[in-house]
């Protein structure tokens, strides 16, 4: 027993305080897990949810920063922080829009609350893991959640095939990624990304590479890139559309992060391996993404391919494999998830009106009944397509960059050519609002805070495009620090 | 003959055979049947390279908690009248299930892996347990993973309960 004491004596005790926004949203969603027995009252509910998400916010300011804690196994850096802050304000306006959805549904659980709250814990676990145990956990939280919050819509039946396909498949993925964590474990006999970094070195070998390999594939899965994305246009359409803009924005900004710190702080010394294979990836979900969506006529099916477009976009920066494509990739994710949000919360706010089926044609005519949404909407597509001045261009802008600087022209071409066909079904919805005639003149019944909430990250849309400097700021602080970490080795 | 030679040969003959059997069976009942001898004939290889902590949680998971999980399964569906062998299937799976092995097999002879390193390398396992070493590092440095897998679990039996119950609709 002396021997067993003598490792374990040096470790003390983790330094819970820097956990506080996990510990925050853990309680409050245990807190709803107990309360949701007992009443039935939304408003409640939602209104907890949003406390205990700003809370955890706020609290995100008042922590130390540059700490490992739980013995090496959960990073506290501006990387983290930042990612964490970005992914509990942003959850909290899907929380803020999806009380009125659910109503028009006829749709209540009270499951629904406390499901979201476990899976955005799951976010917050993944975008501050140094180590692939912590990660897959974290990963593994947020998806199990996202399965059952896909199936979680009454009357439908499409919900629940969505679910189960996205189970199967996104199953099949964390297995991947463990398989690939296991052939690195055998590699280097470490979890933690920077020893990894430090075993592999410069020349990686094939028992390497085949785990990275591996790695890359599950984490593709989960980012929904092409040829790994069968499972996002079901499991998309058929979840609840706030729930929609919880995976296509939220969880994929934390998907982006954890690929970005993975790669860039384990992998640092084998680019070469992994930018031909994430420029691959890239390259096939830009053009497949834009190409099934031009022939989309449901705007939410065509938004989920438009989103798988933009992983292609956002992962094309990796094919780079230099600072500006980190800087580029992080400041796109972080720009593209505002879009994503907005773009499908505006669906939910209409679709709760009669005889409106997300149809490209129940659009004609809506800058006629509804002046301010049909603004909303234009910059959003707008911001997608990447026209200045909005920050969907300072994105593209940057990728390209990035992609230009290290040479990758054939990519460069891709995105180009991609990013002009998408004008072909961004433009549409434009058209259809400003050049037609409204088929009827009837108002439609939006919230005021459904209203605020679309405006707000339209808005936000438009203003990061005209002064992106700090976004450019802070992208640079964690690219910055991104690499510090990857250079301390 | 060393007799842990002759004990890794028969087990892994019983294992191979086992699992021939739970492909090739048309009665779905001896395939499981012929799958729990494969779990314990390998279970019983675990034993046999001294790795008996993997050796009793291979016993008390799979050859126990999923075998009763797919037993349980399948006295829920009606009797199953299936091809013993699909054509099309085994023509679409052979590939795949050739291209793993030459991966499995290239990546294990040139993979140069790191084992019998750290902490815990044989001189210690001498010295202390199995059950010791892992549980040493699972409730230190581990922690963490440990509680986390804990709220996934919670989440998944959640699930469980709510996609498995019938809807109640609201009026």
């Amino acid at each position: 027993m002396g021997i067993l004491l003598s490792i374990v004596a040096d470790l003390g005790v983790p330094n819970f305080y820097v956990l506080i926004p996990e510990i925050i949203v853990l309680t409050v969603a245990l807190t709803i897990l107990v309360l949701e027995l007992f009443t039935k009252n939304k408003s409640l509910l939602s209104a907890l949810s949003i406390f205990g998400l700003g809370l955890a916010a706020i609290s995100v300011f008042f922590i130390q920063e540059g700490d490992k804690t739980l013995y090496g196994l959960y990073i506290v850096d501006t990387f983290s922080l930042w990612f964490k802050f970005l992914i509990l304000i942003t959850s909290i306006t899907i929380f803020a829009v999806f009380n009125p959805y659910i109503d028009s549904k006829r749709s209540y659980y009270g499951e629904h609350y406390y499901l979201m709250l476990f899976s955005i814990l799951g976010m917050m676990i993944m975008v501050s893991s140094p180590n692939l145990i912590t990660m897959y956990m974290g990963l593994e939280l947020m998806s199990i959640s996202l399965y059952i919050l896909v199936g979680l819509l009454k009357r439908d039946y499409k919900s629940k095939e969505g679910a189960f396909k996205y189970l199967i498949i996104g199953g099949a993925g964390t297995a991947i990624i463990s398989y690939g964590i296991a052939l690195i474990y055998g590699k280097t006999g470490t979890f933690d990304l920077i020893g990894i970094a430090l075993k592999l070195q410069d020349n990686i070998d094939v028992g390497g590479i085949g785990g990275l390999v591996l790695l890359i594939v599950g984490l593709a899965l989960k980012a929904s890139a092409v040829p790994f994305h069968f499972w996002t246009p079901d499991a998309y359409e058929a979840a609840p559309t706030p729930i929609t803009a919880l995976m296509g924005g939220v969880a994929k900004l934390a998907t982006y992060a954890t690929i970005v710190r993975v790669t860039v702080d384990a992998f640092g010394g084998s680019s070469e391996v992994w930018a031909p294979a994430w420029a691959v990836l890239a390259a096939a979900s830009m053009v497949v993404g834009n190409f099934i969506a031009l022939r989309q006529k449901d705007v939410k099916r065509m938004l989920t391919y438009s989103s798988i477009a933009h992983t292609g976009y956002i992962l094309a920066a990796l094919a780079s494999g230099n600072g500006v494509g980190f800087f580029a990739i992080l400041f796109y994710a972080m720009v593209y998830v505002f879009m994503a949000i907005a773009g499908f919360l505006f669906l939910s706010a209409f679709e709760r009106n009669e005889g409106w089926t997300n149809s490209v044609e129940d659009f004609k005519g809506l800058a006629k009944r509804h002046p301010i949404m049909a603004l909303y909407m234009l910059i959003l597509m707008f911001s997608m397509l990447g026209i200045p001045p909005t920050a969907g261009f300072m994105g593209k802008f940057g990728i390209f960059l990035s992609l230009i600087s290290a040479d990758v022209w054939w990519l460069t071409i891709v995105l180009v050519i991609t990013s002009v066909i998408s004008a072909g079904y961004y433009l549409r919805i434009v058209a259809n609002m400003y050049m037609y005639e409204p088929i009827s003149k009837a108002k439609f019944n939006l919230t005021q805070i459904e209203k605020a909430v679309i405006g707000f990250l339209s808005i936000l849309t438009l203003l990061l495009g005209v002064y992106p400097a700090i976004f450019w700021e802070i992208s640079n602080l964690l690219t910055n620090s991104l690499l510090m970490t990857a250079v301390a080795r | 003959m060393d007799l842990n030679l002759i004990a890794f040969w028969s087990l892994s003959t019983i294992a191979v055979l086992s699992a021939l059997g739970v492909v090739f069976f048309r009665n779905i009942i001896y395939a499981v049947l012929s799958l729990i001898s494969t779990l314990i004939a390998i279970s019983g290889l675990f034993f046999n390279l001294g790795a008996e902590l993997i050796g009793a949680l291979q016993i008390l998971i799979y050859a126990v908690a999923i075998v009763v999980f797919y037993v349980l399964v399948i006295s829920t569906v009606p009797k199953y009248e299936g091809e013993a062998i699909d054509l099309k299937y085994s023509l679409l799976s052979t590939p795949f299930a050739f291209i793993l092995f030459m991966e499995l097999a290239y990546v294990s002879v040139y993979g140069l892996w790191v084992s019998g390193t750290g902490v815990f390398g044989p001189a210690m396992l001498n010295q202390v347990s199995n059950v010791k070493a892992v549980a040493t590092m699972l409730f230190t440095k581990y922690l963490f993973p440990f509680e986390v897998a804990s709220v996934i679990l919670l989440v998944a039996m959640i699930g469980a309960i709510v996609l498995g119950k019938k809807d109640i609709v609201e009026d």
